[in-house]
């Protein structure tokens, strides 16, 4: 299938740069494809913003970086109107968040106003300074990085702003293999530079729209929502998935079924994404961190404990 | 499993010595109801299977002792002669022979009882083999507990046999078993070392609680039976149940000791006769009744010798010369004896040197020649059929029964054992007729308007306490001639007159298109019969038919009939009361007669009926019943223990019946799932089947789980509803259902 040897394409491509780290790959392009942000989550030196860069030029499109500091205003991230002294007027210059694909790096340095700026702008993909909007050009995809929260001097970021991110997933260390496999590629220079674009902007924006032509049976959405309903009603959990948990975790289903080469979601594809798609979309009890159980645990259990819909709907 | 053999080994024999209880429980209704006897040495040989499978003895070691065991058996029992001798394993092998041969051609009557020994055995020590399983490696009884107590509860709805203790007595030793066997497994689960304090927790309170529910069932009283069996149903049981293992094949036999059960029909000629009219052909008597059928009289025999054309002196003189004529009879059977009319006078036309002899006491006159027995192939009797005056016998009375001379006394002959009922039942029926003639008919139409019915294939054999003539007239009114000649003979007896059992042949069946005088009739093996004989003082020795649906004998001559008719018979000194009574009698006698004749044209149709349906209504004996029950039950219980292998097998069978656009692939997804989970390989219920399939490929090492499932998936979960071909998953379909069933 083409559509599914062009994003097995960008896969391996990404996967040229990052040495073992095809599922976070993936990941990535479902996001892309399912038009959400990712939230990355890990130590710095994990190759965050390798991984993002090789995405941009995969697809071809521009690369912009914000490096997130506690002193950074919204206006530097979004833009702001210069005046001209020649012409007597405001000129718009558009920010860094005005790219294709934006690295929003360490976004918890920043502080809580700066945040909201960029999470603004990625939900509403325009930004609105001194009265006048300007859209962000599409595809517009945020892959936004964070330290683990135990790190001094950041601001963690609101639960319902974590609600913007599609996914979020942890990089996590190479193994031992890997790690000596990017040194060697180290020795011979920087991979990045020798990557092509797989697939135009233009392209990427026809498989947007093709996600959304991917099937979903009434029984695999009803998987779905057996799956939320079931984050509120565990015991462990404070604030369950919302119904706008559920979209996310269908749209980005229907990415990932594309990517498989299908036109269809099956529960397989839902269960992989689930905890990428809830695991931040969760508020733990105070019993749940004494216990030692992660939001990912609990999720893992819920898939478990959650009937596999392998019956065809009754009205079909 | 334990560090301790011994210890198991103790456990284990405490387990064993309960099924030996539970066992027993099977064996006694068995024994019970098939009169096989010999319960102990049964039990001694489930013991021995139990006590091999405890030490854990060699298999083929126990298999040659378990052999040997029933080998004695079968020549202690059956052969009768000195165990292990050669003549013994002789006879065990012709019985097996014959017994094998006699099965092969489904003669299930002509198996042989040390055959069906032997079959029960084998039954027994498979049945011990399971148990063993399920005791030591399933750790279960409950099968066998199961299936024990639904025996019973057969049994005790459908049998004689009263259940109702041993299903308390086998619900307690099973619990027990459930219990301890539970202990054992969750011990051996759980990984807990095994003390006797351990077993003693667990035991105790359990044996006291079972105690405490057995008392309390036992003292409780019991409801009656919920369901209540048709009679028929019923009584078919009784008579399996008392019965001995033989069906009797109609025909002439000269044994009769032991007399009922069913017959088989047999429409082999036994000779053709030609004669003037229809005639009962009278083979010879008997005198002794003793309870279960008849005998001779013991002691010397005495014959007297005669010449053909010679005549011969019978009991029965012959009637007036004038009615004298022939009769030529052809044998087909090979009977060393004559077939004698009433009123024979003589033997004719036989090869020369043949004479004959008659034996006194019976009655039967043989055929012989150089001094040996002969069966002749044709020959011609002269007889005149006596005929007897009414007037006469209506003169016959009890007075005339005391100047009877002591050679009588043979013919009132009765078992001390002779219950007395039948006596009083006898003085009834006869009271109110004053003549001894009117008496015997009395008795020949109390058979005939009490509710008796001829039945050649339900009728009872006396059980060991039972009396033949006693429970054909009180229990089960059902029967052929023997019940109702034998009954007539005791009861003719019971009120002081002579009476004697005859034996021979009906009339048999008239020949179509025969031309001259004479009319030819065939006599079959099914008009074998047998009579009655009495002896009236004055009139000397007459025949009576009190068998329902035969006509009888035509010798009375009416020479009463016009003086007689109206006027009452005694009119002087009764009472009014008397004379009413005997007015009612006679008009009922008047209805009667009409019904009489109705009634046997019926019988004779039922008997004709049932002779139609004979074959269907193969009667089975007790021990091929039980034996069939055993059977069934084995192969329910391999059934179900084999269900796993077999189900899958049909399954796929049925599928493959079916044609391929009738299949429904989901639903045939779903038996296979449900296959796989049966196989052990269990599906989460949060697991994908895409998950499950590369699971069970994985275990399976295969691809074929894969493949139906990814198609599979592409019908429930997509919107391209393009129908799957079946023939294209059949393969792996049929594949993995095979896979996990072998």
């Amino acid at each position: 299938m083409e559509t599914q040897e062009k994003l097995q394409e960008i896969v391996r491509n990404i996967e040229k740069v990052m040495i073992g780290k095809k599922h976070i790959a993936e990941l990535s392009v479902v996001s892309l494809l399912a038009q959400g942000h990712v939230l990355l989550e890990d130590v710095p030196g994990v190759g965050k913003t390798m991984m993002v860069r090789a995405l941009a030029k995969s697809v071809g499109a521009q690369f912009k970086r914000i490096q997130f500091t506690p002193d950074l205003l919204p206006s530097d991230v979004l833009g702001v109107s210069i005046y001209n002294p020649k012409d007597m007027e405001f000129h718009f210059r558009p920010g860094p968040i005005m790219g294709n694909i934006v690295l929003a790096d360490e976004i918890n340095r920043t502080s809580p106003k700066t945040q909201a700026a960029l999470l603004e702008g990625m939900e509403e993909a325009a930004v609105t300074i001194d009265g006048e909007t300007y859209s962000i050009p599409k595809p517009f995809f945020v892959m936004a990085t964070q330290n683990p929260i135990e790190y001094e001097g950041t601001y963690p970021l609101p639960e319902a702003q974590l609600d913007r991110f599609l996914l979020k997933m942890k990089m996590g260390y190479p193994s031992y293999d890997d790690e000596i496999e990017v040194l060697r590629r180290a020795e011979q220079g920087k991979p990045i530079d020798f990557l092509s674009s797989v697939i135009t902007l233009e392209e990427l924006i026809t498989l947007q729209q093709q996600v959304k032509d991917v099937f979903v049976d009434e029984v695999v959405k009803g998987y779905i929502v057996d799956l939320s309903r079931a984050t509120r009603e565990n015991q462990y959990v404070y604030l369950g998935v919302s119904p706008r948990g559920s979209i996310a975790l269908m749209k980005a289903s229907q990415a990932y079924a594309l990517l498989r080469g299908r036109s269809f979601v099956t529960p397989d594809d839902v269960q992989f994404l689930a905890p990428f798609v809830f695991s931040h979309r969760i508020m733990l009890r105070p019993e749940a961190r004494y216990d030692g159980v992660s939001p990912e645990e609990i999720i893992g259990r819920i898939l478990i404990n959650t009937a596999v819909p392998i019956k065809r709907s009754a009205n079909q | 499993m334990t560090n301790h053999p011994i210890k198991r080994t103790i456990v284990l024999m405490a387990l064993y010595i309960v099924i030996f209880f539970m066992l027993r429980e099977w064996l006694l209704p068995i024994v019970d109801l098939t009169n096989t006897g010999h319960l102990n040495l049964f039990l001694l040989f489930v013991a021995i299977c139990l006590l091999t499978n405890i030490v854990h003895l060699n298999g083929w070691i126990s298999a040659v002792i378990k052999f040997a065991y029933i080998l004695w058996f079968l020549m202690y029992v059956y052969t009768g002669t000195k165990v292990f001798s050669i003549e013994s394993v002789l006879t065990l092998s012709s019985d097996i022979q014959n017994s094998w041969s006699a099965l092969m051609q489904k003669d299930w009557n002509g198996v042989e009882n040390s055959f069906r020994s032997i079959l029960f055995f084998i039954l027994l020590w498979m049945t011990i083999y399971l148990i063993h399983y399920w005791v030591t490696v399933k750790h279960t009884i409950i099968h066998f507990l199961l299936v024990t107590i639904i025996f019973l509860v057969l049994l005790d709805t459908f049998s004689e046999y009263n259940a109702k203790f041993a299903i308390i007595r086998v619900m307690f030793l099973g619990l027990l078993l459930l219990g301890t066997l539970h202990a054992n497994r969750l011990f051996e689960t759980n990984a807990v070392e095994r003390k006797g304090i351990k077993y003693i927790a667990v035991l105790v309170p359990l044996a006291v609680m079972l105690i405490a529910s057995t008392v309390f069932a036992y003292a409780m009283p019991k409801k009656g039976p919920m369901v209540t069996l048709p009679k028929s149903l019923s009584t078919l049981m009784d008579q399996q149940g008392k019965g001995s293992s033989a069906i009797g094949k109609i025909g002439y036999v000269e044994d009769d000791k032991k007399l009922g059960g069913p017959f088989k029909m047999d429409a082999r000629v036994v000779f053709n006769a030609k004669a003037d009219s229809n005639q009962y052909w009278r083979i010879e008597t008997k005198d002794i009744y003793t309870s279960k059928g008849w005998e001779r009289k013991k002691g010397d025999v005495y014959v007297e010798a005669f010449n053909q054309n010679e005549n011969i002196p019978l009991t029965i003189k012959p009637g007036s010369k004038i009615d004298q004529t022939t009769a030529e009879i052809e044998m087909e059977k090979d009977f060393k004896f004559i077939m004698q009319t009433y009123g024979l006078m003589n033997v004719s036309n036989v090869e020369p040197g043949v004479s004959f002899y008659r034996e006194i006491d019976g009655e039967k006159i043989r055929s012989l020649k150089d001094e040996e027995e002969i069966a002749l192939e044709a020959y011609t009797i002269s007889y005149s059929s006596p005929k007897y005056s009414l007037k006469a016998l209506k003169k016959t009375s009890t007075k005339d029964l005391k100047k009877l001379s002591k050679d009588y006394n043979t013919y009132l002959q009765l078992p001390k054992t002779l219950p007395k009922r039948v006596k009083r039942l006898s003085k009834d029926i006869t009271k109110d007729e004053k003549s001894l003639y009117g008496k015997a008919n009395a008795i020949v139409d109390y058979f005939k308007y009490n509710n008796y019915v001829y039945s050649r294939d339900k009728v009872a054999i006396p059980g060991k306490n039972d009396d033949y003539v006693d429970q054909f007239l009180f229990d089960t009114k059902m029967g052929y001639c023997d019940n109702f000649s034998s009954s007539m003979v005791v009861m003719l007896r019971s009120i002081g007159i002579p009476a004697r059992w005859v034996k021979g042949f009906s009339e048999g069946e008239e020949v179509q298109n025969v031309e001259g005088e004479q009319k030819e009739f065939v006599i079959t093996n099914n008009n074998a019969h047998s009579w009655v004989e009495a002896y009236l003082p004055g009139i000397g020795w007459m025949s009576f038919e009190p068998t329902i649906g035969f006509e009888g004998f035509d010798n009375v001559l009416d020479d009463v009939k016009n003086q007689q008719q109206p006027t009452p018979i005694n009119p002087k000194k009764e009472d009014k009361e008397e004379k009413q009574k005997q007015q009612k009698a006679e008009k009922k006698k008047e209805e009667k007669t009409k019904e009489e004749k109705q009634k046997q044209e019926k019988d004779k149709k039922q008997a004709q009926k049932e002779k139609a349906n004979e074959p269907v209504m193969s009667k089975k004996s007790t021990m091929v019943m039980a034996t069939i029950i055993g059977a069934l039950l084995v192969l329910t219980l391999i059934l179900v223990l084999f269900r796993r292998k077999w189900i899958p097998k049909a399954i796929i069978a049925l599928y493959r019946m079916k044609k391929p656009e009738n299949i429904s692939i989901d639903h045939a997804y779903h038996q296979l799932l449900k296959q796989l989970d049966h196989a052990g390989l269990k599906k989460g219920n949060g697991q994908t089947l895409q998950d499950y399939a590369n699971y069970v490929d994985e275990r399976l090492s295969t691809t074929h789980m894969s493949k139906i499932t990814s198609l599979y998936e592409q019908r429930i979960y997509s919107n391209n509803y393009t129908q799957l071909d079946w023939l294209e998953i059949k393969e792996s379909w049929e594949y993995l259902i095979n896979r996990t069933s072998g």
